[in-house]
């Protein structure tokens, strides 16, 4: 065989002045992919904090929702998709490492899982699980509707319970927007009118009670939403403003 | 005149990227088994082969800087003589009418020592078949085949080869080895 091939190649580096690709920037270039598979667990372990932090204060919840419909709303189906989709990235980026390719895919992928479980743990005991959904529910009209969904079977006013957002305070207690964005007028306790200052805007809140009439609800009890160790419950808790639920 | 043939790849990758004309040390050395290879596991033709083959030689070139010496030259020149194919393959989008390849008696024989075959006198007609049966396997199956038996890799340059971890290329080769029997027994190829 002749070697016309290595002449095209040789002629062809001369004439179009090809050279190697610097060193630096492969350098680079695996550190980026490093640098994202990391940011990739990362994000995962965040949704991990989030979905720990969503499933603790949910099963905590005392209401008359039960079994299946109790579970449907229990399970965080966005930030478990969220974590889904990071970490296939992770296993992605991994794989194109100069040596990723070596280790058994299913290995890659469970070590992948347990680093996030480690590391969300550590997140959400710092309190990160519950900052970043507060973030994400008062910035993101999406998640919002998302939440108000799922919740949404936890609210049976008939039944004395009664899920939603603080919209203001008034004279006789606060105004609620339910999930399906109806406006209700709680009425508290006068004893219980020293709360209302701890009671910040759009503020999602378990009211156990009575309904009165329509869009009137009498509350008995009031709680935090996914939130046991609120200031607010702590509050009512050394007050004494309002019964507790057993 | 530099005697490339007691140098080693990574001495012939210093010479290359010192002055672009040491290149052709790597090229004399690689040319001919990538031809062998760019045909068995694509069916080019010769023409088409040494057009890939030059588009290989030109992305090694530009990535000397990123081959790592703790992987094997010949592996590293071989996967990106892999990915050129495949790459190739995606941009015609068909692949070609199959177009044989010579097979050799020695690699004849190793695959016949392997599976324990009684082949025909007629080598032609007997490396036919066997060609027939392994451009009618799946291409997974096929590649792992070739690197296995035609260019007589061991397990750990084909998982740097294909960038698949070794388990994987012996599940695949063990695969590939009861596909091949099958089809062995159906077209009467005897044990």
């Amino acid at each position: 065989m002749k070697n016309s091939i290595s002449d095209k190649v040789l002629n062809k580096i001369d004439r179009e002045k090809i050279k190697p690709t610097a060193k630096w920037e492969f350098i680079a270039r695996d550190s980026l992919i490093w640098l994202f598979a990391f940011l990739s667990v990362l994000i995962g372990s965040l949704a991990v904090s989030v979905v720990i932090f969503l499933i603790t204060g949910s099963v905590q919840l005392e209401v008359q929702a039960s079994g299946l419909k109790r579970l449907l709303c229990l399970i965080p189906y966005f930030w478990l998709l969220i974590l889904a989709i990071f970490l296939v990235l992770a296993y992605l980026n991994f794989q194109y490492t100069k040596k990723g390719y070596k280790l058994n895919p299913y290995l890659v992928i469970v070590i992948s899982i347990l680093l996030s479980i480690i590391l969300g743990s550590v997140a959400y005991a710092a309190g990160l699980g519950e900052k970043i959904e507060e973030v994400f529910y008062r910035r993101i009209p999406v998640y919002q509707k998302i939440m108000h969904q799922s919740m949404r079977p936890l609210s049976d006013p008939q039944k004395g319970f009664l899920v939603g957002t603080v919209a203001c305070t008034n004279d006789q207690g606060f105004l609620l927007y339910d999930f399906q964005r109806q406006k209700w007028q709680i009425l508290l306790p006068e004893q219980s009118y020293k709360l209302l200052p701890k009671l910040p805007i759009g503020m999602r809140l378990l009211i156990k009670g009575q309904q009165l009439e329509e869009f009137i609800f009498q509350a008995e009890m009031l709680k935090p939403l996914l939130q046991p160790k609120h200031d607010l419950d702590m509050m009512i808790e050394r007050n004494n403003i309002l019964p507790r639920i057993n | 005149m530099v005697n490339y043939q007691e140098k080693t790849d990574q001495q012939l990758v210093s010479m290359a990227l010192a002055n672009p004309h040491n290149f052709l040390y790597l090229m004399n050395r690689y040319e001919k088994p990538l031809i062998f290879y760019i045909r068995r596991i694509s069916q080019f033709s010769v023409e088409e082969a040494e057009d890939i083959l030059q588009e290989v030689f030109i992305k090694v070139y530009k990535h000397l800087n990123a081959y790592d010496p703790k992987l094997k030259f010949s592996s590293w020149i071989y996967r990106i003589t892999h990915n050129q194919v495949i790459s190739k393959f995606r941009k015609t989008k068909a692949r070609p009418d199959q177009v044989s390849w010579d097979m050799d008696e020695s690699l004849l024989n190793r695959l016949a020592a392997d599976f324990d075959l009684e082949y025909d006198i007629d080598l032609k007609l007997f490396s036919q078949k066997i060609f027939n049966i392994l451009n009618n396997l799946d291409d997974k199956y096929r590649e792992v085949l070739i690197l296995r038996y035609f260019e007589q890799k061991d397990y750990s340059e084909i998982s740097d080869i294909l960038k698949k971890p070794s388990g994987t290329v012996a599940t695949l080769i063990n695969r590939a080895k009861l596909k091949l029997k099958q089809k062995f027994e159906s077209q009467n190829i005897k044990f």
